[in-house]
């Protein structure tokens, strides 16, 4: 598996790069300003690319997560550890995105709105997560009750999809669903552009972390060989 | 390593590119001038002009369906007619962006378009925290051919055939 994602991470980081830079382009320069938003809903073109990765990016980790639970190969132990640390990221930057965006157009900077609120939940289930790595020796108990609160804090995924539809929220409803898509076909292509850009650097930056993860371990696995030779 | 710099010297450069393209067009198509810039400079093409509708100075022209208001900013007012498209935005104290030419003769400012203000420093706070994210990775990047390194270099480590080629 490594060696798969070593010769094939290129292509998704280069076509991620590639993707971003257009939606960049078409974001910030080409498309027009919104008649009610003005040129604030720019924001939109990266905070609804880091909302969308940081969803799929916990549901990776739930996917990853029953995987070991059912495998228990280490490679995807790691890799649902690399997709929790990147899923910390791209969550914070959706809320601190959507607070940035929230000012001008809510004049507030937080509020306790259904989806921010269970957004919010969400980081704190992934920080949750890796913080139960760090306390746990045993690498196979350490992975399995990971995997486990993983799979659990999977519940908060459809809370934040369906927040806006279930709830009286001061956040917008669903752009794009059955009911069609609501957003002008000028202001929907930077968004795909920057929507797909941020999902294949999403994968980009997990099989480099896998990578990173794997190879820590290998080379504390062979300083701990070397150690037990000294000793013995 | 060398083509890992050089890698990530490339994305700065276009990184760079795009903020130059970003701050050209600011400059030339969001940019606003206040209303004193306007009446010093006379400029004889379209300009944008930022400032708050006077309390108490909004009217409508019933002769010709132009709305008449005062626009101000630190002190200084200039009158404005718009005549366009339904202008939802165009309220009493509330700061705009009209776009237009300045008419001497008339003593008023003509406006062809009403926006809002342009928040840009919100959009720039928003885009910089790509920031951290592609340090987060030149971090993870720059680690992972630091491990490669270590462990090729490792004579404990016999890597299998191709596998660091």
């Amino acid at each position: 598996m490594i060696r798969w994602i070593r010769k094939y991470e290129g292509w998704f980081g280069a076509s991620g790069a590639i993707c971003i830079a257009i939606g960049l382009y078409f974001g910030l320069v080409a498309s027009p300003p919104d008649s009610y938003q003005g040129e604030v809903v720019r924001i939109m073109y990266v905070h609804v690319p880091f909302a969308s990765t940081s969803m799929t990016a916990y549901g990776v980790l739930t996917v990853a997560s029953l995987w070991y639970l059912w495998k228990r190969d280490p490679i995807i132990d790691n890799l649902a550890h690399a997709t929790a640390g990147i899923g910390v990221f791209f969550t914070s930057g959706a809320l601190f995105t959507g607070s940035i965006w929230g000012k001008p157009t809510w004049n507030t900077w937080w509020t306790w709105d259904a989806r921010l609120v269970s957004f919010t939940i969400l980081l704190l289930i992934l920080i949750g997560y890796l913080m139960l790595r760090t306390f746990i020796e045993d690498k196979e108990r350490e992975a399995r009750y990971a995997a486990i609160l993983a799979i659990v804090g999977a519940v908060d995924l459809p809370i934040v999809h369906f927040s806006v539809e279930w709830w009286r929220t001061l956040h917008q409803p669903l752009s794009i669903s059955q009911r069609g898509v609501a957003i002008a076909g000028v202001m929907l292509y930077p968004l795909i552009f920057m929507s797909v850009g941020f999902y294949l650097l999403f994968t980009y930056m997990v099989g480099v972390r896998t990578q990173m993860l794997y190879l820590q371990q290998l080379l504390e696995a062979k300083k701990g060989r070397l150690l037990g030779e000294v000793h013995l | 390593m060398k083509g890992f710099y050089i890698r990530w010297g490339g994305l700065i450069f276009v990184g760079l590119w795009i903020v130059a393209v970003g701050t050209q067009r600011y400059n030339r198509d969001v940019r606003p001038l206040t209303p004193e810039q306007v009446l010093k400079d006379h400029s004889d093409g379209p300009v944008r002009m930022l400032g708050m509708v006077e309390a108490g100075s909004l009217r409508k022209d019933p002769a010709t369906s132009q709305m008449l208001f005062s626009l101000m900013e630190n002190g200084q007012r200039i009158p404005v007619v718009y005549q366009g498209n339904d202008p939802d935005n165009l309220r009493e104290i509330k700061t705009l962006v009209v776009v237009g030419v300045w008419d001497d003769a008339a003593k008023r400012f003509v406006a062809q378009d009403i926006h809002l203000i342009p928040n840009y420093g919100f959009i720039i706070a928003a885009y910089l925290v790509m920031i951290p994210l592609a340090l987060f990775l030149f971090m993870m990047e720059r680690r992972v051919r630091l491990l490669y390194n270590e462990i090729k270099q490792s004579k404990l480590y016999e890597p299998e055939v191709g596998e660091f080629e």
